[in-house]
């Protein structure tokens, strides 16, 4: 919170915490036409977890998990010309990489985001995860996403409910260099508020 | 690039360093995906990374983890704590509060880190007003407590319920964790907060792993005898005919106290400890037959023989009702004795000590095998033991004590086995198996066996369903018990009715 309440002091630094839900497309719009200069880049670091064994997992928890990194990426992406950003970066899984227990669902889409296969590439192994989005970053040159491991201080917006949902994304306009501060304390600051964004 | 490792769970700050040199990247030449330099033997330690991975592992990773020990080093982790806060020794105060000297939300997500190997202390607990003087009265009742610890996981449980949301009174412990919603965050923490009680995985917290099966993890890896240990340990001190359990050739008891659940009576095994002579069978066995007459003088007995002590449990047996004394029940858990009749036509043949050694390491290996298929083993577990049986120098002393039992104890086996081959010249399977039959089948006590599906029958002694009990002319009353493994069944329930019908 302290890091949060020192940016918001500086006066080169314009710090807006916004709360919308990412997979709606009104809610983005009205967002996005809100900001007074033009998007510099975006860390996509929305997940659900909505964990079970394979054969417990149904249509339900695969949306929702579909929801927090395809959906986002898709309503952003019909908003916001990618190719005119400086960056776009997702956040991805070890998850996507080597297959965890009980993650079946977010491994399928994170390795969507991934998205190993460069453009006009084929790969039998992610043949499904191609025709949903053929390339979903690997097509642009100004994207990449990041294989994170479990990440346990800041970052989710826990709960003990069935289904834990937490979509932050973090939109850049100038400094990268506290970027992540305001990534990280924004989170605290949303999650202590009891909302997501 | 910079060269910063992460491990398989890690806090924002250290992903951020991971962040921000991809981006300085991408501005060189375009990325697809950026993977942090991750510590993957560490990532295999808790998640068990499948075969087309393992090409990441360091050359060392078949090595063993060796659970972290609480070192009494205060003052090893005072300098760190030091050298994190930027402060010199002469300028801290221990009883004053650790954001005196600057803690924040990051500088208490690496302490946090520092202390975790000794003490459970949240990022948030270290912003309030927390003392080195506190921190450092937690890592002293670590220390003290080791051995208690092991056997007493109350603190592990409270982490448990901390990280699972519920009171004490909603945790059933047989229902399976992610029954509480336990998710894979979840269980990556929870693994990482039970570390200093019990080596559990995420993925086995993942599975349908109850607290009762964590219990028995646990329970599996406290088996090593004190020097001063007597070879009689009472596992559950119940009224009536005491079951009498021998072990297997790691002579350890470990895996006997998962029964202290479901079994109702007295319950005892028998360890090898240093006492115990392992000159030949009938020596190791008259010791024992003392003293458990020393603590039950007469008869009737009821024993069951786990493993490769199936021969022991059928020594005893007739050395007791040659005496005189009624056995009311002996239990072969998983194993029967005439399995080596399976193998014979190589077993047996005659061998030099090297050709000897190189045949006990050989079934030493079978017991790895069956570590792996059985569904309560970890991996963690199966790597110590392969260790130990390759006697790597990180081996922990539990394993080496194990392997270092079934190196003297197999060999006595081999010699007494040897002794039912025909002396005639006609050394035919048929012959051995005869021999053996007559020999198991002069013993008077009821027989049963108990089958584990994920067992022995799996193994390289595997290849009779039954694990040759019909091949026996006296009846043997065989159990077949599906879901569990070699090691796994003593947490069964229906283990304990089969002992103590």
């Amino acid at each position: 919170m302290a890091k949060v309440t020192y940016l918001r002091s500086q006066d080169d630094l314009d710090l807006r915490l916004d709360k919308c839900d990412a997979t709606n497309i009104n809610q983005m719009d009205v967002l996005l036409h809100s900001l007074a200069a033009p998007i510099a880049g975006c860390f996509h670091l929305a997940m659900v977890l909505s964990d079970a064994l394979f054969f417990n997992q149904t249509a339900d928890t695969f949306r929702r998990v579909y929801d927090s990194k395809l959906r986002v990426f898709e309503v952003f992406s019909t908003q916001v010309q990618i190719e005119s950003l400086d960056f776009f970066v997702a956040l991805s899984s070890i998850s996507g990489l080597i297959g965890l227990p009980g993650q079946s669902n977010y491994a399928r889409f994170v390795i969507f985001v991934i998205s190993l296969l460069p453009k006009g590439a084929t790969n039998i192994a992610f043949t499904s995860a191609c025709t949903a989005l053929d390339g979903v970053l690997a097509r642009y040159p100004n994207a990449f996403s990041l294989i994170a491991p479990g990440i346990l201080d800041a970052g989710y917006i826990v709960s003990t409910c069935n289904y834990p949902c937490t979509i932050p994304l973090s939109i850049v306009f100038q400094d990268r260099t506290n970027s992540a501060h305001i990534v990280k304390d924004g989170l605290s600051m949303i999650s202590a508020e009891g909302t997501s964004t | 690039m910079t060269h910063h490792v992460l491990t398989n769970s890690t806090f924002f700050s250290a992903l951020w360093v991971s962040l921000a040199d991809g981006l300085m990247k991408l501005d060189e030449c375009p990325l697809n995906q950026y993977i942090p330099d991750l510590d993957w033997n560490s990532v295999d330690q808790h998640f068990n990374l499948s075969a087309s991975c393992r090409h990441l592992l360091s050359p060392n990773s078949n090595c063993p983890v060796i659970s972290k020990s609480h070192p009494h080093q205060g003052e090893g982790i005072l300098s760190r704590v030091l050298e994190l806060l930027e402060v010199s020794s002469s300028d801290f105060d221990v009883t004053q509060p650790l954001t005196v000297y600057g803690l924040d939300s990051i500088s208490a997500a690496k302490l946090a880190a520092i202390l975790r190997p000794y003490a459970s202390f949240s990022q948030l607990q270290l912003l309030g007003a927390v003392t080195w003087s506190e921190i450092e009265s937690q890592l002293q009742y670590l220390s003290q407590t080791d051995t208690l610890e092991a056997t007493q996981p109350s603190r592990g449980k409270t982490n448990l319920l901390d990280v699972l949301g519920i009171s004490q009174e909603d945790l059933s412990p047989d229902i399976p964790l992610s029954s509480y919603g336990l998710d894979s965050v979840g269980a990556s923490i929870l693994s990482s907060t039970l570390r200093p009680f019990m080596d559990v995985t995420s993925q086995q917290l993942m599975g349908e792993k109850s607290w009762a099966d964590l219990l028995q993890i646990t329970k599996l890896s406290r088996t090593l005898p004190e020097p001063d240990a007597q070879p009689l340990v009472e596992i559950c001190g119940g009224s009536g005919i005491p079951v009498i359990i021998l072990p297997g050739g790691n002579g350890v008891v470990g895996v006997f106290f998962g029964l202290q659940e479901h079994f109702h009576g007295a319950l005892w095994a028998i360890q090898v400890t240093d006492s115990t002579p392992l000159e030949s069978m009938e020596t190791l066995v008259t010791f024992w037959k003392q003293h458990i007459c020393e603590k039950w003088p007469h008869g009737p007995y009821r024993f069951a023989g786990y493993s490769s002590a199936s021969v022991l449990g059928v020594v005893l047996t007739k050395m007791m009702e040659d005496a005189g004394e009624e056995v009311a029940q002996l239990t072969f858990l998983d194993h029967f004795p005439m399995l080596w009749a399976h193998l014979e036509s190589d077993l047996l043949r005659e061998r030099t000590a090297a050709e000897i050694l190189d045949l006990v390491d050989q079934l030493g290996y079978s017991i790895l095998e069956m570590l792996r298929s059985d569904p309560t083993i970890g991996p963690k577990i199966v790597a110590n033991h392969q260790a130990a049986l390759l006697d790597l120098p990180d081996a922990s002393p539990h394993n080496r004590i194990m392997v270092k039992n079934w190196r003297a104890f197999t060999p006595l086996l081999w010699n007494f086995l040897r002794q039912f081959r025909p002396t005639n010249g006609e050394k035919s399977d048929n012959n051995f198996m005869e021999m053996l039959d007559a020999w198991i089948s002069s013993v008077k006590a009821p027989l049963v066996l108990v089958v584990a599906e994920y067992g022995v029958v799996n193994g390289t002694l595997g290849g009779w369903p039954d694990l040759g009990a019909s091949r026996i002319s006296k009846p043997v009353k065989v159990h077949y018990l599906s879901g569990v493994g070699h090691f796994g069944i003593f947490g069964d329930e229906r283990v304990a009715r089969i002992l103590a019908p």
